[in-house]
């Protein structure tokens, strides 16, 4: 299937969904004018992308996301869960980075909090350097 | 390992339990946890203290049912009825509209309780898990916006802060501006003054001359009708009129007998040595002072010095400073003669109204008259300056 890609703006990450490196990336700032417009897309090729991911291949999925309105918490959360399902109904084999530079106490919290309601996909803290 | 189901049997008739679970037990696909109950307020109390999946109650059991299900922790229990014989089916009672999910009529049917259990089961803990995530994400949300917004309202009194801070600080240095222009203004002034002073002690005129001199003038600026802005220009201008005496000597500016023609003639020329003194300056004030010092000794006649310049030809500034200076300078005392007194001067006045001074300056000076003998009350020569 073809690779998702999605510049960034002002007020919404850079995405990128690959299937051949199996590695995904969101990077960025989200507070979308229409969250929903924005995650539709997304939602629909990860679905389309899980159901036919084979159970021996890892994935990885990358969040960096500096700042989010709370709509954008919910549109992630559901990524989050989907992922998680995946893992739990279909045994893949699934990991989720959450990315935050240390001074940004805020993002490691809600990073926190977000691994709290995994059941089952590993869900990372990754302290990022800063000049990197 | 799969979490098992619990699913609670409700009948008076043992039998019927019996019967029921040996049903369910023979399920593989899922694995279910019975338990069972023969009174309905002990099913109703374990249903309490027990997360319970799914209820199996007995028809008989509905109305306690439906009474009780509000007080259970899990409001929504989903239940299934059953009935023991195909007599027993409330006549014309809908069991969907009261609730329940299902009914199993006797003789029961094993097939038709797998498939249905395992349906209800799979959508309840769908539902259970949906809602129980929305819960989360309600809860998260409504954390990460309460954040956001203290955030927010922290920024926004830093903000206000730095606006206060902001206002007091342009509040500071307006007021420091102003003090410095001021300090300007009033260091021009005196500089002016000390000026003009400085022609007027080297010719023993007294301190007050000056003064005088440069509030007649104002005063004849604003009755002749220029505004207030040069009005007072002129006023500070004036004092200045004579600063082209420093180029004189003392020997001829103080002499106490009268000038030899060539003395004259280099007297009169402090005029055009105080033009020459102030006329590069761009400076308005000193622009203004430059016309008066050339010009103060001009005759509307047209026979006065250094030009011989005629009527209008002079400076509007030029003839009211001559007026000015004349009145100021016949009714003092000097060295060499008494003041003369004001019915001499006033007749001289007359005398020389279009002739050594513009008609219309010598009107408003006796129409004003009271005003400017006030003036010269109010700097009048004590010995002291």
């Amino acid at each position: 299937m073809e690779n998702l890609n999605i510049t960034e703006t002002k007020s919404t990450p850079k995405v990128e969904l690959n299937s051949i490196t199996n590695k995904h990336y969101f990077i960025g700032e989200s507070y979308p004018e229409n969250t929903k417009d924005f995650y539709a897309p997304i939602m629909i090729w990860l679905k389309e992308y899980l159901s036919e991911l084979p159970s021996d291949i890892e994935a990885e999925f990358n969040f960096e996301i500096i700042y989010f309105n709370s709509s954008s918490s919910k549109a992630l959360m559901d990524i989050f869960y989907l992922i998680d399902d995946y893992v739990a109904d279909e045994e893949k084999s699934l990991s989720i980075n959450w990315l935050y530079i240390e001074e940004n106490e805020a993002a490691e919290e809600y990073g926190e909090e977000f691994a709290e309601d995994m059941e089952c996909v590993p869900f990372n803290l990754v302290i990022k350097e800063e000049d990197e | 390992m799969k979490k098992s189901n619990k699913i609670a049997i409700l009948s008076e008739h043992q039998e019927e339990i019996v019967e029921i679970a040996e049903i369910i037990k023979s399920i593989t696909s899922h694995s279910y946890q019975i338990y069972d109950f023969n009174r309905v307020d002990e099913c109703i109390e374990f249903c309490k203290n027990r997360r319970v999946d799914l209820l199996l109650a007995h028809t008989s059991s509905l109305d306690i049912i439906l009474q009780q299900r509000e007080s259970l922790p899990d409001k929504n229990l989903e239940f299934i009825l059953f009935s023991s014989s195909s007599k027993e089916v409330e006549s014309g009672q809908n069991i969907f509209n009261i609730g329940a999910l299902d009914l199993f009529r006797y003789p029961f049917n094993r097939d038709e309780i797998e498939f249905k259990l395992n349906r209800y089961i799979n959508e309840y803990k769908n539902m259970v898990k949906d809602y129980n995530r929305t819960q989360k994400q309600l809860d998260r949300v409504t954390r990460i916006s309460d954040r956001q917004q203290s955030e927010l309202k922290d920024l926004n009194n830093e903000l206000d802060r730095y606006k206060h801070h902001l206002e007091d600080k342009v509040e500071e240095g307006l007021l420091e501006i102003k003090a410095l222009n001021r300090e300007i203004e009033d260091t021009q002034k005196e500089v002016i003054f000390t000026m003009g002073a400085i022609g007027e002690s080297r010719s023993k005129e007294t301190g007050n001359h000056v003064k005088r001199v440069a509030e007649y003038s104002y005063l004849l600026a604003v009755k002749y009708g220029l505004s207030e802005k040069e009005a007072e220009m002129l006023k500070q201008a004036s004092p200045m009129h004579d600063i082209g005496k420093v180029a004189i000597p003392d020997r001829i500016l103080n002499k106490p007998a009268r000038f030899t023609e060539d003395e004259f003639i280099l007297m009169q020329r402090h005029t055009e040595f105080g033009f020459e003194m102030l006329k590069h300056s761009t400076r308005e004030l000193l622009k203004t002072a430059s016309i008066v010092a050339y010009e103060h000794h001009e005759k509307w006649n047209g026979r006065g010095y250094p030009r011989g310049l005629k009527g209008d030809e002079i400076h509007i500034y030029g003839r009211i400073t001559a007026i000015a200076d004349v009145f100021d300078a016949l009714g003092s005392d000097r060295v060499y003669k008494k003041g003369w007194e004001d019915e001499r001067i006033f007749t001289l006045f007359r005398e020389e109204r279009g002739e050594h001074f513009d008609p219309k300056l010598v009107d408003l000076f006796f129409e004003n008259l009271e005003d400017i003998l006030a003036i010269r009350d109010r700097f009048v020569d004590d010995g002291t300056e």
